[in-house]
C-alpha cells in the first residue's frame, strides 16, 4: 500500500514537474522582450582620425598629410563625418597598444583610426593603420604598405578606401581618376581638352594640347586606357588613349558622324551610335578586328548606348515612341524594350556598376535633372536638377555619380560650367574643384 | 482478510487516481489562464508592493527573491550597488556597470529563508481554494522544496491505521495537494515581474526602447540591398536603463559578406551608443526589460 501510494505520489509529482517546465518554459519565451526598430536615421558615422605618427619631421610631416587626405575622403563621401582634432582627448599613441575607448567615446566618436608612418633605410616608407570599433572595442581591420614617398596621397587613398569598405561593406572609391574636359576661353572660341585628374581634383594635369576639339572622354572598365572623339580637320573621329604610355591612337575611321563611343566591360570592343543617311543607329566595334557590327535598325534617332555591367545587355535613348525616352536590349540587339515612361525627355543612360540602377538626364519643365530608376524602369528618382546638368558618370562602387553643371553667368550669355558629385540619397552634392570650366567628366575604375 | 485488504489497496488507488486526474486538470488549466492572466496579474503585483497588507502579499514577495534574480530590489538598491561598481568588466560590450549582478548574488543568500516559509506555512484548504482562481506558473525550485516535504512526510509513521486517524490524514494528502497546487499557481521567479505587466506596460516599455534606439541607428542609405537585411540584436541592460552588453546574434549569417556584416554592426552600435541611453524604463520592472531583442529592419524606412 504505502508503495503503491509511494508511486502514485511520486508519479503525480513528476507529473507536476513536466508540466511546471512547461509553464517554466512558455512563461520564459512570452517574458522577454522583443523590439522591432523599423527606423532609422541618415547621418554620417563620426569618425575620429588621428595624426598618423612617426619620428623625425619626414615622417610626421608625411602622417600628417596622409591623415588629412583620409579626413577628407571619408567627409566628402557623406557617410563619414570625421571629428575634429581640437576635440581630441587623446593625442598620438602607440600603434600596439589599445586606444582607451571611454576618451573617444566622450567624444561620440563611433570609429578610430590611428597609423603610423616609417621611412625605411632604402628611401620608400612603411605606413601602417588600424580602424576600431569605439563602442565594440574591436578592431575592424588593419593593414600596412610599402611605397615610395612619392605616393603618400595614393596611399591616403587607399587606406581610405579600406576604411570605406569596412564600415560600408562596399568597395571604396576614392583610389580613382577622373577625366574631363577642360575648357577655356570665349563662348564663341572655346578651347577643349583632354584633362585628368585624382577623384578629389588633385594631381591635375592636362592629356591633350587643346588644337583640336575634344569630347565624351570614356575610361576603359579594365585598362588604362581613355575613348574619347576628336575633330581632325572637321572629321570626328574615335581615339583610345593610353594614361600609363601618353599613346594615342586612332580607333577608326566612320562614314558618317560618330558619337558617344563607350567601352564594353572587358575593354575589347565599344559601342557607339553613328549617323549616316540621316539615320543614327547604334553599333559596336571590336578593337582588335575592328569589326562593326549594328544592333539597331530603326528610323527613329537611337543613340547613348552603354552596356550592363555583365555585357549582356544594353540601354540606350531613342525617339521611337514619339518623345526621348529609354530603352533596353540584348547586346545583339534583340529585345527591345522600353524602360521609361515618365514626362519629358531622357537621355545619357549610363547603368551603375553593381548593375542595379541606370542613372540619366531628364529634360521637363525647362529644368535639367540627373536622376536614378531601376533597370526595369520603376522607382525613379531625381537626385539633382539646374539650367543644364548633364553627363552622369558611375563611381566604381555605384554609390556615387559626377556630373556637370552649366549656370549663367551674368546677362552677356557667359556660363560657368563644374563638376559635381552626389550620391545616391541625393542629399551629398560636393562641387570639384578643377582650375577651370569642366565637362564631360568620365569616372575610372579603381587603379590597379 | 487478504479480500478485504486487496479491496482497500484497489479503492484507495481508486481514490487516488482521479486526485491526480484532477490536479492534472487543474494544471491544464492554468496554462491556458497564465497567458491570459500575466496582464491581470500585473495589475495586482504594484499595489501589493505599495501595501503590504494582503495576505497573498507575502508569498508572492519570498518568490522573486528565491531566484535571486533581479526584480525586487529597483532603483534605491541599484544606486547603492553601484559604488561597488568594480567588478570583471563584461567583456564585449565594455559598457557600464555590472552592479546588478553583485547584488543580486547577495540578495540570494539572504532570501532563501523567506520562500520556504510560506510553503510550510500551507494553510491548506482555503488557499487551495483560492489559489485555484489564480491560476500561476509554478517554480521548479518550490517544486524541489515540496519534494523534501514529501519526503520527510514519508519518513514519519504514516496515519492511514484507524478510520479515525484516515480523517487526519485526509487533511495532511490536502496539505500536499495545497503544495503541488501552490507550487503550480505561483508564479515563476523570473516571471514575476512580467506577470505584474500590463499589455500597455509592456508595449511602453517596447516603445521607449525603440523610440530612444532609432535615433542612433544610422543606417546606409543607396546600399545595394539594405532594405532586405534584417539584424538582430540580443542585450543585456543594467538596473540603470544603460546596455551592460549587446551582440548580433545571427552574425555568423553575416560574416562572409562584407556589406551584410557592415549593417550588422551599424545595429550593433544603435544598441551600444550611449547617446540613446539611459532608457527611461521602471526599475521596479527591471526583471522585464533586463534581456531585450532587437530586430533591425530598414523596410519601413524604403517604403516597404
Amino acid at each position: 500500500m504505502f508503495a503503491v501510494r509511494l508511486n502514485s505520489k511520486i508519479f503525480l509529482v513528476l507529473s507536476v514537474g513536466f508540466i511546471a517546465g512547461v509553464l517554466g518554459l512558455a512563461g520564459t519565451a512570452q517574458a522577454e522582450l522583443k523590439v522591432d526598430v523599423t527606423r532609422g536615421t541618415v547621418k554620417p558615422l563620426p569618425i575620429a582620425v588621428t595624426k598618423f605618427i612617426g619620428n623625425g619631421p619626414q615622417e610626421i610631416q608625411l602622417g600628417r598629410r596622409i591623415s588629412h587626405v583620409i579626413r577628407a575622403d571619408l567627409a566628402r563621401s557623406g557617410l563619414f563625418d570625421p571629428i575634429d582634432e581640437k576635440a581630441f582627448i587623446e593625442v598620438e599613441r602607440s600603434l600596439e597598444t589599445v586606444p582607451r575607448f571611454q576618451n573617444w567615446r566622450i567624444l561620440n566618436a563611433q570609429a578610430m583610426v590611428q597609423g603610423r608612418v616609417a621611412v625605411l633605410s632604402d628611401g620608400r616608407m612603411k605606413v601602417q593603420f588600424r580602424l576600431w570599433d569605439v563602442f565594440a572595442q574591436q578592431q575592424m581591420v588593419g593593414q600596412v604598405y610599402t611605397t615610395v614617398t612619392s605616393n603618400w596621397r595614393r596611399i591616403a587613398h587607399i587606406v581610405s578606401d579600406a576604411i570605406y569598405k569596412r564600415v560600408t561593406g562596399e568597395e571604396g572609391y576614392f583610389d580613382t581618376r577622373i577625366v574631363y574636359i577642360a575648357e577655356t576661353g570665349s563662348q564663341i572660341r572655346r578651347i577643349k581638352r583632354l584633362a585628368i585628374m585624382d577623384q578629389d581634383g588633385e594631381n591635375h594635369h592636362f592629356l591633350t594640347d587643346g588644337s583640336s576639339l575634344v569630347l565624351t572622354p570614356r575610361f576603359s572598365p579594365s585598362r588604362q586606357e581613355i575613348t574619347y572623339m576628336s575633330y581632325h580637320g572637321n572629321v570626328p573621329r574615335v581615339y583610345i588613349f593610353n594614361i600609363d604610355t601618353g599613346r594615342q591612337e586612332v580607333l577608326g575611321d566612320f562614314p558618317g558622324m560618330t558619337f558617344a563611343p563607350r567601352f564594353s566591360p572587358d575593354g575589347d570592343s565599344v559601342i557607339m551610335s553613328m549617323a549616316e543617311s540621316g539615320n543614327t543607329e547604334i553599333y559596336t566595334m571590336d578593337l582588335r578586328t575592328r569589326k562593326v557590327r549594328q544592333l539597331t535598325r530603326h528610323s527613329a534617332i537611337d543613340t547613348s548606348p552603354y552596356f550592363s555591367p555583365g555585357g549582356k545587355r544594353v540601354v540606350f535613348n531613342s525617339d521611337r515612341s514619339g518623345t526621348q525616352q529609354l530603352y533596353i536590349m540584348n547586346a545583339n540587339g534583340s529585345g527591345v524594350k522600353r524602360i521609361s515612361f515618365g514626362k519629358g525627355r531622357y537621355a545619357t543612360p549610363v547603368w551603375s556598376p553593381r548593375g542595379d540602377l541606370i542613372a540619366f538626364t531628364k529634360f521637363t519643365g525647362g529644368r535639367f535633372y540627373i536622376g536614378v530608376m531601376g533597370v526595369n524602369g520603376k522607382g525613379e528618382r531625381l537626385l539633382t536638377e539646374g539650367f543644364l546638368v548633364e553627363a552622369p558618370t558611375w563611381a566604381p562602387n555605384g554609390r556615387v555619380l559626377m556630373f556637370f553643371r552649366e549656370s549663367p553667368r551674368g546677362t552677356g550669355g557667359e556660363k560657368d560650367s563644374k563638376l559635381f558629385s552626389i550620391d545616391l540619397t541625393g542629399q551629398n552634392e560636393r562641387e570639384i574643384v578643377t582650375p577651370m570650366d569642366a565637362s564631360d567628366p568620365a569616372w575610372s575604375p579603381l587603379i590597379p | 482478510m487478504s479480500v478485504t485488504l486487496h479491496g482497500a489497496v484497489v479503492l484507495v488507488s481508486v481514490f487516488g487516481l482521479p486526485h491526480i486526474q484532477r490536479d492534472l486538470r487543474i494544471e491544464d488549466v492554468p496554462m491556458v489562464v497564465e497567458l491570459v492572466t500575466i496582464s491581470n496579474e500585473t495589475n495586482l503585483p504594484s499595489q501589493p508592493v505599495h501595501d503590504p497588507k494582503h495576505k497573498s502579499e507575502p508569498e508572492i514577495q519570498p518568490k522573486p527573491k528565491k531566484n535571486a534574480s533581479k526584480p525586487v530590489p529597483p532603483p534605491t538598491p541599484a544606486n547603492e550597488v553601484v559604488p561597488p561598481v568594480p567588478l570583471p568588466d563584461p567583456e564585449a560590450a565594455g559598457n557600464p556597470p555590472p552592479q546588478p549582478a553583485l547584488k543580486v548574488k547577495s540578495k540570494l543568500k539572504t532570501e532563501p529563508k523567506p520562500v520556504l516559509k510560506p510553503k510550510v506555512k500551507p494553510k491548506a484548504p482555503k488557499r487551495f481554494a483560492k489559489a485555484k482562481p489564480t491560476r500561476k506558473p509554478k517554480p521548479p525550485d518550490e517544486f524541489a522544496a515540496v519534494l523534501k516535504n514529501l519526503a520527510k512526510e514519508f519518513t514519519k509513521p504514516h496515519p492511514t491505521q484507524s478510520s479515525e486517524k484516515n480523517k487526519k490524514a485526509e487533511p495532511a494528502r490536502h496539505s500536499f495537494e495545497q503544495q503541488i497546487a501552490k507550487v503550480l499557481t505561483r508564479p515563476r521567479v523570473s516571471d514575476a515581474a512580467s506577470n505584474r505587466i500590463t499589455m500597455t506596460e509592456r508595449h511602453a516599455m517596447i516603445n521607449t526602447i525603440r523610440t530612444a534606439i532609432q535615433p542612433c541607428w544610422n543606417i546606409q542609405p543607396g546600399a545595394k540591398g539594405a532594405q532586405d537585411i534584417v539584424v538582430v540584436v540580443r542585450a543585456t541592460l543594467s538596473p540603470d536603463g544603460r546596455i551592460r552588453r549587446a551582440w548580433v546574434t545571427n552574425r555568423s549569417a553575416f560574416q562572409n559578406d562584407p556589406f551584410k556584416l557592415a549593417a550588422a554592426e551599424t545595429a550593433q552600435r544603435a544598441v551600444l551608443n550611449q547617446a540613446c541611453q539611459p532608457f527611461k524604463l521602471d526599475p521596479r520592472k527591471y526583471d522585464v526589460w533586463k534581456d531585450v531583442t532587437l530586430s533591425f529592419n530598414p523596410n519601413e524606412m524604403f517604403g516597404r
